[in-house]
């Protein structure tokens, strides 16, 4: 019973079209991330700051992912690929910890342990006075 | 006709598919490891280069290209296997092979010429966790290699039997997500890099 009902895959799930059009967006940020940095090296920074670059290029990259995940990996909410999906959402998460927690712990680090004269910086930095 | 849709449709499902897609999973965390050590070292010059002086952008964007169009070409690959086409499936894979061996020789060719200037993994933590990290996607990209040439003369002797397919989805997957860490790559290592 249940075969019967369950529709056949529309025409345009077998079609070369996501993959062109995931190519082509691919394409697009790609282009767009090296030429950002190709015109902050041109204009020697003056024409925008280095953390404006810098969030727009982890922007593009992170579309990028989406892009590629949805047109390329087929990475959907779509019930027999739910799965996958819960699978790759909990990646991300311990792939967030993993980075996210080892820059912030070593950044600590190198803040507290820098240079012979750390104690008197962190001392200025903290307001600590004696 | 019918039969083939189905074929291919419980291949896309089946548990096999799941079990890889998982194995690609744990392989992000190597790769997230690889690269919050990366992250963390990147200024860790000890007096040598640092990645403003080594790293060529239109090299990179070469590279990036190369490894963009095989991945569309591996896409097609599938997707002609889907219809049964095996001349298109295995023209589709040799265009992947052949820009695959592209990419690993040009990335070889970066780092030869790296070591040849005096710039090896041994000299400074950067470096180190820069051949570690870009190495190990080489390393991904050559043993996949291995697999398509595998799985090439396989289809090619056998045909597109319900095995081969399923063995061809994962290559497909694995070659997707190689991709995608190479767009993490070529944003942390050198475009950040270099500014």
């Amino acid at each position: 019973m249940h075969e019967h009902i369950e529709p056949l895959p529309k025409p345009s799930e077998k079609s070369a079209q996501p993959y062109i059009a995931g190519f082509a967006l691919s394409i697009a940020l790609t282009i767009g991330a090296f030429m950002l940095v190709w015109a902050y090296q041109a204009s020697d920074g003056q024409m925008y700051s280095r953390s404006l670059l810098l969030g727009l290029l982890a922007v593009l990259a992170i579309a990028q992912l989406l892009v590629q995940a949805r047109f390329f990996l087929h990475v959907s909410r779509e019930r027999k690929q739910r799965l996958n999906l819960v699978a790759a959402l909990f990646t991300a998460m311990v792939v967030l910890t993993i980075v996210v927690g080892s820059i912030w712990i070593m950044q600590n680090l190198n803040y507290t342990m820098m240079s012979h004269d750390t104690s008197s910086e962190i001392q200025q930095d903290e307001g600590i006075t004696h | 006709m019918k039969q083939v849709i189905k074929s291919t449709q419980s291949v896309e499902a089946s548990p096999a598919i799941f079990g890889f897609w998982l194995y690609l999973m744990t392989d992000c965390l190597v790769f997230a490891s690889l690269f919050a050590s990366f992250v963390v070292l990147r200024g860790q010059t000890a007096g040598g280069v640092g990645s403003k002086e080594i790293f060529s952008l239109p090299f990179v964007f070469l590279e990036t290209m190369v490894l963009l169009v095989s991945s569309l070409t591996s896409g097609m690959a599938l997707l002609a296997a889907q219809r049964q086409k095996r001349q298109h499936t295995l023209m589709w894979l040799t265009a992947t092979a052949l820009l695959g061996m592209l990419f690993l020789g040009l990335e070889l060719y970066e780092f030869s010429s790296l070591v040849q200037e005096g710039h090896s993994w041994t000299q400074s933590a950067f470096l180190s966790s820069y051949f570690g990290l870009v190495g190990t996607h080489g390393i991904h990209i050559a043993i996949g290699l291995i697999w398509l040439f595998a799985t090439m003369l396989f289809i090619y002797k056998r045909g597109l039997t319900h095995r081969l397919m399923q063995r061809l989805t994962m290559f497909i997957l694995f070659w997707h997500f190689l991709d995608i860490v190479w767009v993490c790559i070529f944003t942390i290592v050198y475009l950040i890099g270099v500014i």
